[in-house]
């Protein structure tokens, strides 16, 4: 039942991946739109519990009814009877649902969606929750009796909503504390937003590309010699029938070929050697015997896998690189050998503890030890990495030479996967601990060290050992390792401060503010977003929203009368001057000038600073010509960031339904690559603007 | 209470006559203070736009082109009507999606009842629902958790629909994982189209805004049609892969991988070979017997043991009964997270749409989300020379509206497309050749299919057969001799006061010139033609009477069933 139930999803993430989903635990902060969307698509998907924090003292209001579909008109009345739709009742029907608890009501919609999911609500606003926490454990015996047993660590990914960005700081804090993914959520009018945070690093071993790239090995002789050896059986082309000839593979075709052509040309072909490969093919061509063959067309069309020099892929030195500081001691002291753009790129302060890449997990441990002998293997096997038998491709051939030729790759996909198996029990753990040993003057390597070997040694068994090598190798050509910005991080670019450290991302953010960027609407309402946060905290309410008592009608002139009408307009100019001017001096400095690639950011966000601070901004060396441009273009951006503020203050900052959908959906997306460990999950801030359907990943 | 209701229900309907009179419902209430329930979209219909997303330049705070009015939302709610087109997963939330924009008038169709694997994402339905259609199921399901929403549930086939019925609605929704389904709802409305003359311009009032969600896995489209003034969706079939197919004789001779052991047991054993007991054992075959059904679950089994037993004697590996199941049916990945997303764009372009109060999207959106977050804004571009949604040939010739047969018809098409299509024939058989490269030709032959399904009025591809709405195919030497006007379900009014549906549009205009659009495959055109012909009463006008009414209809109900035998035969 379950399986039939989870078809259609398994076939993306396999049973492995639904074994994990359904085991996952996952917090939601907040009942509102956008955490009930999020929280429904998880549980469609089967995940093994949900709990829901959000204030006791928080009812289910009408625009709850409005805007979420987890709630509806009283909730024991509701979903049973259909035909009672007298008016009055409807009235007493509202005022009785306005008595029920807005978590109490979602959650009860929720356990509906998958009778397989534990539901629970957890009474508490999240904001002193939050606090709660962060005041930590000397405080707990102040805590509530009924709140003790809700604890962070309990949870495998946390999702917040709809809080405001100094409270998201503070969880995102708690988090890093704990190791804990904490995915980020808001909606606002027409513009929605997801980050990932909590935990800085997210390993993938299954990345599962759509398109894996083969990886056939068919330009280096002597390594793959059993290959060689099956070729070999097909030299006599000369000899075979027409059907037989028109079904040679084409991988064979072209070693067969290759052959021919160096002994004859005397000479090998050299890589992307343009001159060499037309040569080739025209010798190609010279074999076919109706030029209608397939296998020949096939082969003249994958020429250039006959050169293909083994690589290793950025995603995968860049796991190299990342290489935590016990093992780098471990490659170091090995062998003594040292892959080449580590050692470039490596400084001492990129080197970090296991603990500091967030592997506090089997899975995580484990990746970092296959890493290690990744990289062993690759120094071992002319840069190869372990071969995907999986990749190789269909080829026209008879049945016979194309099963043959699968079980070649395969007999070498298996001995690949023996020989990473080795290097880990052989090379990487007995060398852990040597390092636990000898490597005295520093302890805390030392501790993680012994405790990686743990892992191998108490944690998984041997069949586990061997079944995760056999799925690392196979993916190993699209390992990943990506990393988040934490929240406080996020806030200080944004705030455009003086970080060297920051200087980058501040260079790529700068490239989403200007004036010709696609991603310009997305990354002007973040900052309006976060200006948003700080109006409400100084203002105690919403840009856009005012009082009945103030005199402006809340929504408009419903009345029509032409003094409420430029009243609103008013207000609404005025809430549009309020926001720009909580976006930071710096960053709207950042925003009105054009950055070009040549053109450094930090000399940017000084313009609008005293001279005092920084000499270069007073020694502008652009001509007047070039002046003019730059004030266009601020007048231009000032103009923009004026009208995405109204645009704000129309929509009241609120949770419009379809966005806390788009939210709730790319939110449950990405915590489920999270809990599965497949797929890529975004390494920033992924934004969504419904207005014009644009959309931008801020860095 | 009971005072203010009353004076609200008259602020609400005051300027419509057409309000839905069933209102006591949830609304009712609401109604009271739609500000409230509403809060969260209202604003945007009730405040002017900055202008920055209708490009518009001065911006005051009322001037963008969209005029703000607090009425709007409720407006909306009680006048625009929705066509949810599929109730599975992009349908069940877009149900959610457009219930909570505010739309309360929807209806929705879907030919398919509930299985257990819809369950992790098609979220209206439950266990208890399973085997029940899925229009009607989700309909109510959502009526009851929305108050107020007026969703019905239409548990048929797209092509059982009149174009009467089609026509009522102001915004389309798909949400549909078949490319043939999306053409023909696409054709539908296309069809409605007419042009002007003079401009070549699609009429204004004749389009319906088509919008269209797709999702596979973790990546999804969602996109805006306006057909004859943005490129509808058979300007872009270049946008879908082909469907990728075994060569018979791989499958046969020299099969390598899983895939092809399945597809031989379920192409070439299955016909030949499958009997069914339960039957009385019939055999499988053209002969009448059993057409592979890959719901049938006594089928799937039958195809992966042939499958497995020919694999194994191959000694490939690999079948396995999931893998049999998702080769024949054809299976798509389907995650909750991606519908979620597509639908919520879906449902906001058509509140944007009906609303007025943001422009639509530009025109097409892609998500995908397996390697990190990808998304992306395209703007498609029209192919002019679309056959669906382009203005095709203007035939000049006026013909006698009593006069005329078909014959005459086809006779001044064709000479009329050697006259101005001479030179653009060339071009488009270039376009064909390209075009054969990427399996084009398949989808052609399916479109001739459809065509006969419906029974659209057209030449066939051999040239000489005539097919038309009411008449069958094979009577085309009688049909060639009928009155084009007939054939065409052409007349024109007399006055004003007498409704007639058809071409109510042009006959307000015209009096005595009618405009009638068709669409006309034949192999002596480049490739399927809206063709516009003009038809002139010479005489008196013409009525039509009730006789010829009834016999009209009697012809059509004759090619429906012939159709729906058709299609089933193609179905079994
Ligand atoms: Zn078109």
């Amino acid at each position: 039942m379950s399986s039939t139930r989870y078809d259609r999803q398994m076939r993306l993430w396999g049973e492995n991946g639904q074994k994990l989903l359904s085991s996952a635990k996952i917090l939601v902060l907040d009942a509102g739109a956008t955490s009930a969307e999020a929280a429904k698509n998880l549980i469609l998907g089967g995940i093994s519990q949900l709990t829901m924090c959000d204030s006791p003292k928080r009812m289910v209001e009408e625009r709850d009814l409005g805007n979420n579909f987890m709630t509806s008109l009283s909730f024991e009345k509701g979903d049973e009877d259909e035909g009672d739709d007298d008016a009055n009742d409807d009235a007493l029907v509202l005022e009785r649902t306005k008595r029920i608890k807005r978590g109490d009501m979602v959650c009860k919609h929720l356990k509906l969606l998958n009778r397989n999911v534990e539901v629970n609500f957890w009474e508490e606003d999240p904001r002193e929750m939050i606090e709660r926490f962060r005041r930590g454990e000397e405080d707990k015996e102040e805590d509530k009796e009924e709140l003790r047993h809700h604890r962070l660590q309990d949870f495998d990914v946390i999702l917040a909503s709809q809080l405001d960005e100094p409270t998201m700081i503070k969880l995102d804090d708690i988090c890093q504390k704990l190791g804990k993914k904490l995915l980020t959520l808001r909606s606002n009018g027409c513009f929605g937003t997801v980050k990932i945070s909590g935990a800085k690093t997210h390993c993938v071993v299954e990345a599962k590309p759509e398109n894996r790239k083969m990886d056939l090995r068919l330009s280096e002789s002597g390594v793959f010699t059993e290959l060689e050896e099956f070729a070999e059986k097909f030299e006599d082309l000369e000899a075979m029938d027409e059907q037989r000839f028109a079904h040679v593979p084409w991988a064979v075709l072209l070693l067969v070929a290759k052959k021919r052509f160096d002994e004859k040309q005397r000479q090998t072909l050299e890589d992307g050697d343009y001159e060499a490969q037309k040569q080739f093919k025209e010798f190609l061509k010279s074999m076919r015997r109706t030029k209608t063959e397939l296998n020949f067309e096939e082969a003249l069309e994958n020429v250039r896998m006959a050169w293909q020099k083994p690589d290793v892929p950025e995603n995968v030195s860049e796991c190299f690189e990342k290489l935590p500081r016990e093992f780098r001691s471990v490659t170091e002291e090995g062998d003594g050998v040292v892959m080449m753009d580590t050692e470039t790129t490596l400084s001492s302060s990129d080197v970090v503890s296991i603990t500091d890449v967030g592997a506090s997990d089997v899975s995580t441990k484990l990746f970092w030890i296959f890493v290690a002998a990744l990289e062993e293997f690759t120094k071992r096997n002319k840069k190869f990495l372990p071969l995907d038998a999986g990749a190789l491709p269909d080829m026209t051939s008879t049945t016979d030479a194309f099963v043959g030729l699968q079980r070649v790759y395969l007999e070498k996909a298996q001995k690949d996967q023996r020989e990473m198996l080795r290097i880990v029990k052989e090379t990487i753990v007995p060398n852990l601990k040597t390092t636990t040993r000898s490597n005295d003057n520093n302890s805390t390597s030392v501790r993680h060290g012994s405790k990686i070997v743990d892992v191998i040694e108490k944690d998984v068994d041997e069949k586990q050992l061997e079944e995760f090598c056999i799925k690392f190798c196979k993916n190993a050509r699209d390992i990943r390792f990506v990393s988040f910005t934490s929240l406080a991080d996020e806030r200080d670019i944004w705030r455009w401060e003086n970080k060297p450290e920051h200087e980058g991302k501040k260079a790529q953010v700068a490239s989403f503010l200007a004036v010709d960027s696609p991603q310009r609407v997305c990354a002007y309402s973040y900052a309006l977003l976060r200006a948003s946060d700080a109006f409400e905290a100084k203002l105690c309410r919403k840009a856009g929203t005012y009082a009945p008592e103030e005199g402006v009608d809340n929504v408009v002139a419903s009345s029509g009368t032409e003094k409420g009408k430029s009243m609103l307009f008013h207000r609404m100019t005025s809430d549009c001057a309020e926001l720009r001017a909580l976006v930071t001096k710096n960053l709207e400095a950042a925003m009105f000038q054009s950055f070009s690639t040549s053109t450094s950011p930090t000399k940017m966000d000084v313009v609008e600073k005293p001279p005092s601070d920084d000499a270069d901004a007073v020694n502008d060396d652009g001509g007047n010509g070039s002046n003019n441009i730059k004030a266009a273009k601020a007048e231009e951006a000032g103009k923009f960031l004026e009208r995405l503020a109204w645009e704000v203050v129309r929509s009241q900052g609120g949770e419009i339904h379809a966005v806390a959908s788009v939210v709730g959906g790319v939110a449950s997306q990405e915590a489920i690559k999270l809990i599965t460990g497949q797929f890529v999950p975004s390494h920033g801030r992924v934004c969504v603007h419904l207005a014009d359907g644009s959309s931008a990943v801020l860095p | 209470m009971d005072e203010d209701r009353a004076k609200d229900d008259d602020d609400s309907e005051g300027n419509f006559d057409d309000v839905n009179e069933d209102k006591n419902d949830g609304d009712r209430f609401f109604c009271k203070n739609p500000t409230e329930r509403w809060a969260d979209v209202d604003p945007l219909c009730a405040r002017a736009g900055s202008g920055i997303f209708t490009d518009v330049d001065d911006f005051d705070g009322e001037g963008d082109g969209f005029s703000p009015d607090p009425s709007l939302l409720s407006l909306v709610r009680e006048n625009i009507k929705v066509l949810v087109v599929g109730a599975g997963g992009l349908g069940c939330e877009l149900l959610k999606d457009l219930t909570l924009s505010g739309f309360k008038h929807i209806d929705v169709i879907d030919m398919d009842t509930i299985d257990v694997s819809n369950l992790n994402r098609q979220f209206l339905f439950t266990e208890e629902d399973v085997g029940e259609p899925k229009a009607t199921r989700a309909a109510r399901a959502v009526n009851r958790r929305v108050r107020g929403a007026k969703v019905t549930g239409h548990y048929k086939r797209i092509e059982d629909m009149e174009d009467n019925w089609y026509r009522q609605f102001h915004v389309v929704v798909m949400g549909l994982d078949s490319i043939e389904a999306r053409r023909y709802i696409n054709k539908v409305y296309c069809s409605f189209l007419e042009f002007e003359r003079e401009s070549g311009e699609a009429r204004e009032g004749t389009w319906t805004p088509l919008i269209d969600g797709g999702t596979e896995g973790f990546k999804g489209h969602a996109r805006v049609i306006i057909p004859g003034k943005t490129p509808c969706f058979e300007c872009t079939t270049w946008l879908f892969p082909p469907q990728t197919t075994f060569p018979l004789c791989t499958i046969a001779e020299t099969p390598r991988s899983a895939a092809h052991c399945i597809e031989h047991a379920k192409i070439v054993q299955f016909p030949e070979e499958y009997t069914d007991e339960k039957e009385g054992g019939v055999k499988g075959g053209s002969g009448g017997g059993v057409t592979f059904d890959g719901d049938n679950p006594d089928h799937v089994t039958w195809v992966y043991k042939r499958a497995l037993k020919r694999a194994e004697s191959f000694g490939i590996p690999g079948v396995t009964y999931n893998h049999t199941l998702g080769v024949v049916k054809n299976i798509v990945p389907a995650i909750p997270s991606t519908n979620a997303i597509v639908s919520a764009y879906c449902a906001f372009e058509a509140f944007k749409i009906a609303t007025g109060c943001l422009k639509s999207m530009d025109n097409y959106v892609m998500y995908a989300g397996s390697d990190k977050v990808y998304q992306n804004l395209m703007k498609l571009y029209k192919d002019e020379g679309c056959s669906q949604c382009g203005r095709g040939l203007f035939v000049q010739h006026v013909f006698d509206l009593e006069e005329a047969t078909l014959a005459d018809v086809l006779d001044a098409i064709e000479s009329e497309h050697e006259n101005t299509f001479g030179k653009r024939e060339k071009e488009k058989e270039e376009d064909n050749v390209k075009k054969k490269d990427n399996k084009e030709g398949d989808k052609k032959e399916k479109d001739d299919m459809m065509d006969t399904a419906k029974g659209i009025t057209g030449v066939s591809s051999d040239g000489a057969t005539v097919w038309m709405g009411g008449v069958l195919a094979s009577q085309y030497e009688e049909n060639l001799s009928k009155l084009a006007s007939d054939a065409f379900s052409v007349t024109i009014v007399a006055n004003d006061d007498e409704e007639e549906k058809d071409d109510d549009e042009s006959t307000r205009n015209k009096k005595t010139v009618v405009e009638k659009t068709i669409h006309v495959n034949s192999a002596k055109l480049p490739s399927p033609l809206r063709v516009g012909l003009v038809f002139e009463a010479k005489s008196r006008t013409r009525r039509k009477t009730s006789k010829e009414g009834k016999e009209r209809e009697r012809e059509r109900e004759e090619v429906r069933t012939d159709t729906a035998t058709e299609r089933e035969r193609h179905r079994v």
